[in-house]
């Protein structure tokens, strides 16, 4: 497979979940307008941010007159989660110079992450692994800079499809269960996150990560035992 | 707000981000930690938590919630995203015509 052609693969992989971001987008580009930011101001916070959850909760943080440092720690907490994507992806990811791999980071989000390594998990080991992922998130990046402009440009746009993000969240969320472990992950980190779900701005998501992590750990190594004896 | 916590902010997530992936030799050892596999269970199912959570406040968002259903559904039975996706929209649509 040439390089052009993994690429390919890659967006069209991901051309449904790079469909749904443009919504996702489109909200953001929305916020940020009703915020006083400008259509420049918004297209500027996708391109370096480039992270939905935590742009937005910039914002809201902001609007409410958060202190700085607070909204600084508050959006790396929501990103903290890209460190975990990058430790599971980097090994798909080793071809590369230093440059090029500061360029692959960049481009690391959940759509980006999750579909090139469910590509890789089902098909095995491929060559060029690197372009399949440089053609989903690519692609992914390119929806989401169109959906903010989009969003941020049609102010007085009525659309219900506030929901396409939940729902892509959702339909990944379902896709990422592929045994009993991940079910007792997801059912612990869900527990979790509704026990703590006072926290506001999407602080809970981390702890209930862990908790989710802790459980299935816990559950693999049994699993393993019982396997050994 | 100022342009310079959208930049610390970018900065230091593009770090977060490079942690592995720009370790010299790059990083991992050719499989996923142990750990790391089960993080998609962990977090995707999270972040659809949270999505809904923040567009479900009264009794009002049932229709957001069935939609949701039936998006998880289609995506049990199909793994397909952009039929899910549809699938969810379509319910909403039709539940919020009706009601």
């Amino acid at each position: 497979m040439t390089r052009g052609q993994a690429a390919r693969a890659g967006a069209w992989r991901c051309a449904p979940v790079a469909a749904g971001a443009v919504p996702f987008g489109m909200a953001f580009g929305l916020a940020a307008t009703d915020g006083g930011v400008s259509v420049l101001g918004a297209l500027g916070m996708s391109v370096v941010m480039f992270a939905g959850a935590a742009q937005l909760a910039t914002l809201e943080l902001t609007r409410s007159g958060t202190p700085v440092v607070l909204v600084v720690a508050v959006a790396l907490l929501i990103n903290l989660r890209f460190a975990m994507y990058g430790a599971a992806i980097s090994p798909y990811l080793r071809g590369p110079g230093r440059l090029a791999r500061a360029g692959l980071s960049y481009l690391l989000t959940d759509q980006a992450f999750a579909v090139s390594v469910s590509a890789y998990e089902d098909e095995g080991p491929r060559s060029q692994a690197v372009w399949f992922y440089v053609g989903a998130a690519a692609l992914l990046w390119v929806a989401w800079q169109v959906g903010t402009v989009l969003g941020a440009s049609l102010g007085a746009f009525e659309l219900s499809t506030e929901l396409a993000p939940a729902l892509v969240f959702v339909a990944l969320g379902v896709a990422a269960l592929k045994d009993r472990v991940d079910a007792l992950v997801a059912v612990a980190g869900l527990a979790t996150f509704f026990a703590l779900a006072w926290l506001p701005y999407g602080l809970a998501l981390l702890p209930a990560a862990v908790v989710g992590l802790a459980a299935g750990r816990i559950a693999d190594r049994m699993r393993l035992a019982s396997v050994a004896s | 707000m100022s342009a310079l916590v959208v930049v610390v902010i970018g900065v230091l997530t593009f770090a977060i981000r490079g942690a592995f992936i720009l370790r010299r030799g790059g990083g991992g050892d050719g499989r996923p930690h142990p750990w790391l596999v089960r993080v998609p269970a962990a977090i995707l199912p999270l972040l659809a938590a949270s999505a809904l959570s923040s567009s479900v406040a009264s009794p009002e968002d049932a229709p957001k919630l069935i939609a949701a259903a039936t998006a998880a559904a289609v995506a049990w039975y199909r793994r397909n995203l952009l039929l899910s996706l549809a699938a969810g929209l379509t319910t909403l649509w039709i539940l919020e015509a009706l009601l």
